[in-house]
Parts: C-alpha cells; sequence; structure tokens
C-alpha cells in the first residue's frame, strides 16, 4: 500500500510542476495554455539529448540509479527550454497579446502550437518510445518492513526544493512580487511602474523550468514519446481546477490529489479508469466547489 | 456649502512667480485603434504645484487625455513633453519611472491584497526613504494607518479611494493623475477626498484631476480645462470657469449644479 502511496506522490509531482506552469500562465499571461504538455514534453526531449550527446547514461549515486548527468541534463534542460519558450512567446503569443486577442484566440493558438511541437518532435527524435534509461525500480527497506524506492524519494525532495523555492521566490523577490501584482490587476501593476512585459517573460521562464525538471523526472520514471505531453495535460488540467485556478499552491495540492487518485485507482485494480477517475474528482469540485479546493471566486472580465 | 477657492498661483514648494509647465501637450491624438482617435489635437499646459481639473461631458477623452500622459493609450499624433522630455514614446512603466503616478477611476486597488501590501506596491520602483513616505502617507490618511493589516477588498468605497491615493503618493510622484476621484462618493466624502487633493498638491505634488462633478471639483481646482468630442474647447482660471454663467449652463447644468451643492 505505501508503494502506492509514493507512486501517486511522484506521478502527483510530475503533475504538479507542470500544473503550476499552466497556473501560471492563467493568471498573469491569462489564458489556459494547452501546449504545457507539450513543453513538459520539450524538458523532456532536450535533458534525452544532452544524455545522448554526452554519451555517458545517466550515472548513478548509492542506490540512486541517476547522477550527475541527468541532474546536468535538467540544468540543460531548463535553459533550452526556457529559451525555446521565450522565442515561442515572442513569434505568437506577443504578437496575440499586441493585437489585443480575445482569450479563445490564445487557447486556439496554444492548441495549434501543441500540435506543431508534437510534430516537430516526432520529425527530430521519430514517433518511437525512448528510454532516459533502463530504469528498474527496486526497492531497499527503510524500517521494518516499509520498502521504498531510493529513486521516488529524491523525485519527491526535488519537487519539494522547487515548491518551496517557488514560495520564495513569489514572497519574497521583487520579481515575484510584481508577478502576484500583474496577475492581479495588470494594468494597476503597470500604473505602479511595473514592466509588464519582464514580467511575462519572467513567468514564462518559471514556467518553462518547472516543466522542464518535470518532464525530466517523467521520462525518467517512464519513457519519452511525442504524445507525452497529450497523456500529461489533461491531469495537469484537472490538478489546476481541483486546487483551484487563481492560487498557485492549488496547482501543487490539485496535482497531489490527481496523482494519488490515479494511483489508489490502479492500486484498486481500476487502471484502465485512472483518467476517468481524476475527471471524476475535477467534476465533483466543480459542482461543490467551482473555484477549487484553495481557489478564490473569480470575477467575470 | 462653503467654497474653498484655491489660489490662482499657489506658493508651495515651487517658485511662486514661475509659474512653469511640467507637462506640455501639444496635437495630442491618442485612442485605442488609430482610425478612431478620441483625443483630437489637444494642446494643454499643466503648470508645475497647480490642480487642473478636466471637465466635459461623457465620451468626451478627459479619461483618455489622462492616460495618454502616463502610455496607457496609444499617442497616434503629437508631444507629450514632461520637465521637458518627449515622453509620448515611453512604456508606462518608464513614465512611472519619471514621477508620474496615475490613479485608476475604478479597480484602483489590489483589492486581494492588505493595505500596507498596496502601499508597499506603490514604493516598489523606488524603495528610497520608504519608512519616511509611509510615515507621511498615514499623516495623511489615518485610516490606512489604522487598516493597515486589512484587505483592500473589505475597504469602504471612501478608504479604496484614500487607499488609491496613498498607493500613488508612495512613488513619490511629482505629477499625480487621478481620474475621477470622487465617483461613486457620497457629497461628504466626495469633499474629504477633494480636500486631500488639495493637501497633495500643497505638499509639492502637480495634480491633474478628471472629474464629473465639475462644480465641487472647480471649488479646489486652480484651473479648469474643459473637453467635448474629443476637443479642448477651454482652459481657464477656476474661479472665472464657475463664475462663467455661458459654461454652467453648457457644461455644468441645472443637475450637476444641484448635485455639488
Amino acid at each position: 500500500m505505501i508503494q502506492y502511496f509514493i507512486d501517486g506522490l511522484v506521478s502527483g509531482s510530475i503533475i504538479a510542476l507542470g500544473a503550476v506552469g499552466l497556473s501560471i500562465a492563467y493568471n498573469v499571461l491569462r489564458f489556459a495554455n494547452f501546449a504545457q504538455g507539450e513543453i513538459l514534453a520539450i524538458g523532456a526531449y532536450i535533458s534525452m539529448a544532452f544524455i545522448v550527446l554526452m554519451g555517458a547514461g545517466i550515472g548513478s549515486i548509492g542506490p540512486i540509479s541517476f547522477g550527475w548527468p541527468l541532474l546536468g541534463s535538467i540544468v540543460f534542460s531548463i535553459a533550452v527550454t526556457s529559451v525555446i519558450v521565450l522565442v515561442v512567446d515572442s513569434v505568437l503569443f506577443r504578437v496575440l497579446r499586441e493585437r489585443a486577442a480575445s482569450r479563445i484566440t490564445f487557447i486556439i493558438a496554444a492548441f495549434g502550437l501543441s500540435l506543431i511541437i508534437r510534430n516537430v518532435i516526432t520529425l527530430v527524435a521519430g514517433a518511437d518510445q525512448m528510454f532516459l534509461s533502463f530504469y528498474i525500480p527496486r526497492a531497499i527497506p527503510i524500517f521494518g518492513d516499509i520498502k521504498v524506492v531510493p529513486d521516488d524519494i529524491v523525485i519527491l525532495v526535488i519537487t519539494a526544493i522547487c515548491v518551496v523555492s517557488l514560495h520564495s521566490f513569489l514572497s519574497i523577490t521583487t520579481m515575484g512580487k510584481k508577478m502576484r501584482a500583474v496577475a492581479e490587476n495588470p494594468i494597476l501593476a503597470m500604473v505602479n511602474g511595473i514592466n509588464v512585459k519582464s514580467v511575462i517573460r519572467w513567468s514564462w521562464v518559471i514556467g518553462a523550468s518547472l516543466s522542464a525538471i518535470a518532464g525530466t523526472l517523467h521520462a525518467h520514471v517512464t519513457q519519452l514519446d511525442p504524445e507525452m505531453g497529450f497523456e500529461l495535460i489533461l491531469p495537469m488540467f484537472a490538478a489546476l481546477i481541483v486546487g483551484g485556478v487563481t492560487n498557485v499552491y492549488g496547482a501543487v495540492l490539485g496535482g497531489f490529489l490527481i496523482g494519488l487518485t490515479e494511483a489508489f485507482a490502479v492500486a484498486a485494480d481500476l487502471s484502465a479508469y485512472r483518467s476517468a477517475i481524476s475527471f471524476l474528482i475535477m467534476i465533483v469540485v466543480l459542482i461543490v466547489r467551482p473555484q477549487g479546493i484553495i481557489g478564490e471566486k473569480e470575477r467575470d472580465d | 456649502m462653503l467654497y474653498y477657492f484655491a489660489p490662482t498661483v499657489t506658493v508651495n514648494n515651487s517658485d511662486p512667480s514661475s509659474g512653469k509647465a511640467i507637462l506640455q501637450v501639444s496635437n495630442l491624438v491618442a485612442g485605442y485603434q488609430r482610425v478612431l482617435p478620441i483625443v483630437i489635437d489637444v494642446s494643454l499646459e499643466v503648470i508645475q504645484g497647480e490642480i487642473l481639473t478636466l471637465l466635459g461631458p461623457n465620451g468626451a477623452g478627459k479619461s483618455t487625455l489622462i492616460k495618454g500622459i502616463c502610455g496607457l493609450i496609444e499617442v497616434i499624433s503629437g508631444e507629450i513633453l514632461f520637465q521637458g522630455e518627449n515622453i509620448s514614446e515611453l512604456e508606462t512603466y518608464e513614465i512611472i519611472e519619471r514621477r508620474v503616478a496615475y490613479v485608476p477611476q475604478t479597480e484602483n486597488v489590489f483589492a486581494k491584497l492588505t493595505v500596507l501590501h498596496n502601499l508597499d506596491l506603490g514604493a516598489i520602483l523606488n524603495t528610497q526613504a520608504y519608512a519616511e513616505r509611509l510615515e507621511k502617507v498615514f499623516e495623511l490618511f489615518p485610516d490606512l494607518s489604522r487598516f493597515r493589516d486589512t484587505t483592500a477588498g473589505k475597504l469602504s468605497g471612501g478608504q479604496r479611494q484614500m487607499l488609491a491615493l496613498g498607493r500613488a503618493l508612495m512613488a513619490d510622484p511629482v505629477l499625480l493623475l487621478i481620474d475621477e476621484p470622487s465617483a461613486g462618493l457620497s457629497p461628504v466624502l466626495r469633499n474629504q477626498v477633494f480636500q486631500h487633493v488639495v493637501q497633495i498638491r500643497d505638499s509639492g505634488v502637480t495634480v491633474v484631476m478628471v472629474e464629473q462633478n465639475a462644480r465641487a471639483a472647480l471649488s479646489v481646482s486652480d484651473r479648469g480645462a474643459i473637453l467635448a468630442n474629443g476637443r479642448l474647447r477651454l482652459v481657464k482660471n477656476a474661479r472665472e470657469l464657475l463664475e462663467d454663467p455661458e459654461v454652467a449652463e453648457i457644461y455644468f447644468g441645472a443637475g450637476s449644479m444641484a448635485r455639488a451643492s
């Protein structure tokens, strides 16, 4: 049972980190970024490229099946994914912003972008599954009968570091405060002297960085394929809605809830229905508490 | 009610005799769309240390004019000189960096954040002498000090307007643009807000204010400018405008006179 719980937390971590990117895009850029799954995929494939180019595998540290090469690939992937996302913003979303396009236009554009990215990945890396490593999870006892897979613990620690860093960034740094101001009221942020364009760039970079981490971890525990973004986007949206779209921590909470639900669906031998169960939770939350568990009611605008 | 007639030439921190223009707008055309300008060929000077009130019927382009000055609306043609520098091509944040502050008419506070957090954001560009400025704002608006940890969304309309002004003052502006500070306020609160605007002017800040309550606003202003259909019609000493029967007839109307008194 404990293993299902940890599995749930691990897939929840990946969904949570991805959903934070979705939440930042929703609150700062003000649209539902349907290409968010593909940003995770880009992150994963960039890491894959790094591992292949270095030619040294993913290394290992003690009982952990990955080492410095994988951590190096995450750093590399953060940098490259951020640059790609900034380029995409400046050729696509910036143009839409300058023309004051409607939210629907943004969503359709993001959807189109996701198709483009998926096909570019297929073109460059092929349609077949790829593996970062031939990783076979091996549980080791920690105390008594309880066994855990060391990699899972590292993934949870990495996620915890990301969430704590994000919280510190948003609450302590000037850029974080500016970002929250833009999320709440862009015009008022502007007249406080905040450079909204630079806040938007930072938002993309933070979303892309967390996505690169999540994408790489996902690739490590499962595999890479061009459809991975499409498979991840639905649980990420479910997480965002369950946790609350207006609150970035809602995305984290929702991510873990969806991850755990899916893991327990597998435990209950309902693995075929695991997405359906996530969506069932999402529908229940939408009926009972439409703003999400820790979200606030939104004004229409 | 008692009208407070401000002197035409103010004495404050500025040189009383100079009457130096702090802002010069020349042949300004501005609007949301190039093909549909809202402000048309407006030329106007704002004198250092004055309160200049922009008046006119709905849709006259008053709000658009001050939004154009602070870069929120595209300047289609014309020039805006602030302290001698052309700011018409600058982004809003660059204009704010030059110590222009703007108070929007609606949604002018961060409703989810506390009063203190709102004031902090006002000073985000310029944290020098933060404590001193905060002290000054609290002195001007004691209510803000009392409710410093209250969420701004829970404040009353009047308190919210004070917070919006206080937030703008935290940036230590030279020029303050205010869009209809009295909108939605009772006559008592409105006069209170206007008295605060006078105090702000007396502390050395030049004020340009858009108002619908023409009579009440002019009674605290140094000068008034009347816009109609996007064009500037008249710029005059506030007292002269108040006493001009023709202006009263055309622009204030009997209705607004009744509301103002």
